[in-house]
């Protein structure tokens, strides 16, 4: 009878790490249980192996066999590539990834596999935790480009994509998750500074690039860049200090978006006056039509132009 | 799920589970194994059969893994080279970051510091940490005042009523009410609640950043069937309609709000229908796409086609006079 492809699989990946010399493809279908020792089928059953191993993120080393002349490929394992150390993660711990893996919206496949490495689901199925149940629901959306961009940003990488048309190179990216969006934030190599791009604007893939050493100004990225996505930052325009009044009826609302800090006069009628500091005109522009006629613009001169310039082409269309 | 499961998903589960099992040389009780895995005793049996026909060559006795399985327990020797699982592939690295960090963003996960450690330990396990010492992922679910969050939360989890101070779109206008909640979720960057509204006199959903303050009361309420997301007003056929012709570039602002999906033109530009309950609603989003957007269709009880400029206009009077 033959022998099934799960124990096949499972005796190549024993094979690979159980070996500490690099073993020729002669050798594995010999000395591997489940491989047609005669015939051309090694050949197919052995690349298919392979690739759905390497798939999983099983790494496979190839390097010259010993006492091979000519030298012949040898395959094996490497032990710190392979094995998990353990992270030592407590009852309590196992029940927050857990938790954390229903946040997740896209990728159930590894957000499982990810926590069987881990240990698993502590709690018993039928009797899901408490906090498991009453938990508000999240689910994270996902993006094609996601993962490549996470493992530079953990390796300390480079990525180089197309935006808006222009190839841009970014040194040690980091993700923000932000109003619904997922964000890239990093060195931008053009403008030689932090830039912020929407993973949904980015054209096609995003690839790994090799990266050089960081400089200190480089290093200076941080999470602050990430925390300023309000749509009027995202630019490089020269800052303009602008001064906006919202009545009272949003006034609360948009204090918990901007917060109380940029406060720059409260009124009897409980309308508060806030000043921003803008390098995106345009993201400043749609953030306050939003509010429509709640929302003045007081200040600069220059900003208000814009707005009821604006406003005046809008009321003069005729659709 | 249909059909049985590939060799590969098996053996995806089977080389972080033999590694566990193998870990307890006193053995591990099946119920334990399934639940932790996520798989059935029968699938479970299936797996370990294959498995006590693995090892090393030259495959005696002695070179195959040792599996015991008596009436509820399994034990795993011999098997050295599975004693460890694989190490975490980018994606379930992505998977597990995301979803803490979004754990992290939702008020009141945070106990004792426990999303902390979480974090801290699988961050070790990814690799090197950015030089700021920062984190390579943050998720912001949005802006919540932590007060009116807990209060909301807390009413939902006691089944107490809540009162809250909130400015309602529609009518334009704050307003007091006392609310029943039912349900708690985020999308888009913004919480929600469900629940039973006392003014309104039926089940409605609110924005929590749209309520200034909440106060709890000792008031309880039984819960009502679950009011769920693909229940809400937004997709009630009756609600006026408005059809839209939104550039490229304006799109982004009408992100899925339509209740109707079209492909795109060959420019770029995006059709959306968008179910509306109020016309006040609509009017930022027009006034924000401006001259990008082109009304197709307008239910007359929201508007003419005119209704940009009408809105536009008004606007424009506040500056005028000020």
């Amino acid at each position: 009878m033959a022998i099934p492809r799960l124990e096949r699989l499972l005796n190549l990946t024993a094979a690979l790490l159980d070996t500490s010399v690099p073993l020729t493809a002669e050798q594995i279908r010999h000395r591997v249980d489940g491989y047609e020792k005669t015939g051309d089928a090694f050949g197919r059953q052995f690349e298919r192996d392979k690739d759905a191993l390497r798939e999983m993120g099983v790494p496979i080393t190839v390097r010259p066999a010993p006492e091979t002349d000519p030298p012949v490929s040898g395959y094996l394992i490497v032990p710190t590539e392979y094995y998990l150390p353990d992270p030592g993660f407590t009852g309590d711990e196992l029940a927050v990834l857990h938790l954390a893996g229903r946040m997740v919206g896209f990728d159930e496949t590894g957000t499982s596999s990810g926590l069987w490495k881990l240990g698993g689901n502590p709690s018993s199925e039928g009797e899901a935790s408490s906090q498991e149940q009453d938990a508000p629901i999240t689910s994270l959306p996902g993006d094609p480009n996601l993962a490549v961009v996470f493992a530079a940003a953990t390796s300390q990488g480079s990525v180089r994509f197309t935006y808006h048309g222009k190839e841009r190179t970014v040194h040690r990216p980091a993700l923000g998750f932000r109003r619904g969006h997922w964000y890239l934030v990093g060195w931008d190599t053009a403008s030689q500074q932090p830039r912020t791009f929407r993973f949904d604007r980015i054209d096609g893939i995003v690839d790994p690039v090799d990266s050089p050493e960081p400089t200190a100004t480089e290093v200076t990225v941080s999470r602050s860049s990430l925390g300023s996505l309000e749509p009027w930052t995202l630019g490089l325009e020269p800052v303009v200090r602008a001064t906006v009044r919202f009545d009272a009826t949003v006034a609360p609302t948009v204090l918990h978006e901007v917060g109380s800090s940029t406060v720059s006069a409260r009124h009897p009628d409980g309308s508060v006056e806030i000043t921003l500091d803008v390098t995106n005109r345009d993201g400043f522009l749609a953030w306050v039509l939003g509010h429509l006629d709640h929302a003045l613009v007081l200040a600069p001169p220059e900003m208000v132009d814009l707005v009821v310039g604006r406003l005046r082409t809008l009321s003069e269309g005729v659709r | 799920m249909a059909g049985a499961p590939r060799a590969t998903d098996r053996l995806r589960r089977l080389l972080s589970m033999v590694p566990f099992i193998a870990a307890h040389p006193e053995g591990v009780s099946i119920t334990e194994i399934c639940t932790r895995f996520g798989i059935s005793e029968t699938q479970l049996l299936r797996d370990l059969e294959v498995v006590m026909m693995v090892g090393v060559y030259p495959y005696t006795p002695d070179s195959l893994i040792e599996v015991f399985v008596d009436d509820d327990t399994a034990t795993i020797r011999l098997a050295d080279y599975f004693a460890r699982p694989l190490q975490l592939t980018p994606a379930e690295g992505l998977a597990l970051s995301a979803g803490l960090a979004a754990l992290a963003a939702v008020p009141g996960a945070e106990i004792d510091g426990v999303v902390t450690r979480t974090v801290e330990k699988l961050t070790g396990l990814l690799g090197e940490r950015s030089t700021t010492g920062s984190h390579p992922i943050d998720v912001d679910l949005g802006v919540v005042a932590g007060d009116v969050f807990d209060a909301v939360d807390g009413a939902r989890r006691d089944q107490t009523r809540v009162e809250i101070d909130y400015y309602s779109v529609d009518s334009d206008e704050r307003t007091t009410r006392t609310i029943e909640p039912a349900q708690l979720w985020n999308v888009g960057g913004y919480w929600y609640v469900s629940g039973f509204c006392h003014r309104a006199g039926e089940t409605r959903v609110f924005r929590l950043d749209r309520i200034a303050e909440a106060h709890g009361t000792t008031e309880t309420f039984s819960r009502t069937p679950d009011l769920l997301e693909e229940d809400l007003a937004f997709t009630d056929p009756d609600l006026p309609r408005v059809r839209l012709r939104v550039a490229a570039r304006s799109a982004w602002l009408f992100d899925g709000l339509s209740v109707e999906t079209l492909p795109p033109g060959p420019d770029g530009s995006v059709e959306v229908v968008l179910a509306v309950v109020s016309r006040r609603w609509l009017e930022p989003l027009l006034v924000q796409a401006g001259r990008d957007v082109e009304i197709l269709e307008i239910d007359e009880r929201l508007g003419t086609a005119t209704i940009i400029a009408d809105t536009a206009a008004r606007v424009l009077a506040r500056y005028d006079t000020a």
